[in-house]
């Protein structure tokens, strides 16, 4: 089967078709490589990425020597660790109604998107999760990226009326390119946690791509907190298939230097009395950007939505930077679905209070901080919010707290 | 104890104090009152340090140390501390940690031994008894969701709690019901005694009902006009100040 060419490649694409045409790959792998080459690296042109360059700042990732990340670890169930594309999996094996296993190809595609086509053409392997009955402690996928390109694949499947918990920490090194891709299915009445920990060397390039399916009062939340990089993208496609399905999708990004995070989301309400509630709070400082997309998508077919979303954005230096595009479209008529968005700096007020009781005011500034992502964290999933907070923590001394 | 000399201070180029002086020795009660803009709440927020304002003349000195040149906290560590008219809500922040992280910080400061968390529940409980506060409310992130009443029941708390040398209190009696009131008279009059000082800026007089101050300060067009025994205030409640405010 012939591999297709880019119109104009870039110096990063020209490489990646070097590294896809060098390797054995199925027809399978090549069908998603041309749906690749056809659209290229998003780039600030196209809408849905004109805060994040993909293209722009892969012109000049790769460097030899990655900065490694410090590994963070947590109690789990099963342990599924992908380090540089190398999948080992500890635990879990014994535990009825779970499956944790990987498998030869590529996961189904979930929409048009080149960095899924991307995914799915480099992807000569996918981890299967598979969950038939509920499932009280959590399993942990730890994703490393370390120099290069890497690329995670993994598949959630919960059956009906299963649950389970899962944390992913993603860990991109210095000068690379990671893309993990998670595809969720949630069946009727099944119901799952997905707590996402990001953090990244300074420079490196991430874009996680996650779906979700869910079946008739099926129940998913999501709570990701981020650290960005040159940068990061973590974006989610919710889809509601069956009636009374709820969802809830959380995220904080504390972005500092001239980092950079993006969380995308976009939630399509094809079903009857679904319910979804959306909160972002991003903090940005030095140069850092925090970009927040917000999709609600209701199809004629969702009557009875109820759908919420929430955008906050703190500025605490000149130079940072906060974008937010909430957005609905909606073709139902008998729907509730607000979306709001603020932006500003620290409450000068709540500063002044706080030192005229003593706090400093690197603490009076950290306290207000940690308070504003606290929404978020305190809502966050047991299993990785000790993980999140200390992350977060580490942030604020590294700000001079 | 605390000697507010001369004070000139402006807010966006507008002079709010205009050469204000007032001394409280220590183990006294003074109150200020005054009209509607009359400068008060600056007077409170400039000694405390709060940065909006510039202080363009005058010194303010608590036990002969100049406080102008100090932050904020390390005012607060020298033990001056501000009952605000306007208590903030703060979401997010958990009520007993931040009060306990407040104090540690203002004995470390002083180096002194921090409290234990144990310690200082056994402290909060007993403080929290005296002011009305239950310990639901104490759960609750910092006074969020708060009456007007509950806040300022929140900073008599922690008055109680920091046992602060000198306490300025901002118009604590606005928003009070007349059982709140009574305890912050209860609270004022248990603290008061050699060593510490009272500053209480006020609109009205029944506040002084419960607290009976030692002197009583007019303040109007920003400087101290008129300065005499607890007498002062009843007269005012009577006269208005009208005359004042013509005087200025």
């Amino acid at each position: 089967m012939a591999l297709a060419e880019f119109k104009n490649p870039s110096p990063y694409e020209a490489r990646l078709r070097k590294e896809f045409a060098e390797g054995g790959r199925s027809d399978e792998a090549v069908r998603a490589w041309n749906a690749f080459a056809a659209a290229g690296l998003p780039h600030r042109r196209l809408e849905g990425w004109r805060w994040t360059d993909l293209r722009g700042a892969l012109a000049e990732a790769g460097g030899e020597s990655p900065a490694p990340v410090a590994p963070i670890e947590l109690d789990a169930l099963a342990i599924i660790r992908i380090e540089n594309e190398d999948v080992t999996i500890e635990g879990g094996d014994d535990v009825a109604g779970l499956s944790a296993r990987v498998v030869d190809g590529p996961p189904e595609p979930f929409a048009s998107h080149a960095v899924s086509d991307l995914g799915r053409a480099f992807a000569s392997q996918t981890v299967l999760i598979e969950v038939s009955g509920k499932i009280e402690q959590p399993i942990l996928i730890i994703h490393r990226g370390g120099a290069g390109r890497n690329g995670d694949a993994v598949d959630i499947h919960v059956a009906p009326g299963g649950s389970a918990r899962i944390v992913e920490i993603i860990q991109s090194a210095g000068g690379s390119f990671h893309h993990v891709g998670a595809r969720i299915v949630l069946n009727e009445s099944a119901s799952l946690t997905r707590s996402v920990i990001q953090d990244a060397a300074e420079e490196a390039v991430l874009v996680g791509l996650a779906s979700a399916t869910l079946g008739a009062n099926a129940r998913f939340c999501q709570s990701s907190v981020a650290l960005g990089g040159k940068l990061a993208r973590l974006e989610t496609h919710l889809k509601f298939d069956g009636d009374g399905a709820s969802a809830s999708i959380d995220s904080a990004a504390l972005v500092s230097d001239s980092r950079h995070a993006d969380f995308t989301t976009i939630v399509a309400h094809n079903a009857e009395a679904c319910e979804t509630r959306q909160r972002h709070k991003g903090v940005a400082d030095g140069r850092g950007r925090a970009v927040f997309q917000g999709k609600f998508f209701v199809d004629r077919a969702g009557q009875r939505t109820d759908a919420d979303m929430q955008a906050n954005a703190i500025l605490l230096s000149d130079g940072a930077q906060a974008n937010h595009k909430p957005e609905l479209e909606i073709y139902a008529d008998d729907v509730e679905c607000a979306h709001g968005s603020t932006c500003g700096a620290l409450d000068d007020g709540a500063l002044f209070y706080l030192r005229q009781r003593g706090l400093d005011e690197a603490s009076a500034r950290a306290l207000l901080i940690e308070a504003f992502v606290g929404e978020i964290l305190d809502d966050m999933d047991a299993a990785a919010a000790p993980a999140a907070r200390a992350m977060v923590e580490n942030w604020l001394e590294a700000r001079g707290r | 104890m605390l000697k507010i000399d001369n004070l000139h201070a402006s807010v966006e180029d507008t002079q709010i104090l205009k050469g204000l002086s007032i001394e409280v020795p220590a183990g006294e009660v003074h109150a200020v009152m005054g009209p509607n803009g009359a400068g008060k709440s600056t007077l409170s927020h400039v000694v405390a340090g709060r940065d909006d304002y510039d202080v363009t003349d005058g010194d303010v000195t608590l036990d002969g140390e100049n406080v102008l040149e100090l932050d904020p906290s390390e005012r607060a560590a020298k033990g001056l501390f501000l009952s605000f008219q306007h208590p903030m809500e703060i979401p997010g922040v958990a009520t007993m940690n931040f009060i306990r992280t407040a104090l540690n910080a203002q004995l470390k400061a002083r180096g002194e031994a921090e409290v234990s968390a144990a310690d200082f529940l056994k402290l909060i409980r007993e403080k929290a008894k005296l002011v009305g506060l239950t310990d639901e409310k104490l759960k609750r992130p910092f006074n969020v969701g708060f009456s007007g009443g509950e806040k300022k029941r929140m900073e008599m708390l922690q008055m109680a709690i920091f046992e602060p040398r000198f306490c300025i209190m901002d118009e604590t009696d606005s928003g009070l019901d007349i059982d709140a009131l009574k305890m912050v008279g209860d609270v004022v009059n248990a603290m008061r005694g050699p060593g510490r000082g009272f500053l209480v800026i006020t609109h009205y007089q029944r506040l002084l009902e419960h607290i009976r101050p030692d002197r009583v300060h007019v303040l109007a067009g920003g400087r101290i006009v008129k300065s005499g025994g607890p007498e002062l205030a009843a007269e005012l409640e009577t006269s208005g100040y009208d005359q004042y405010i013509e005087a200025a």
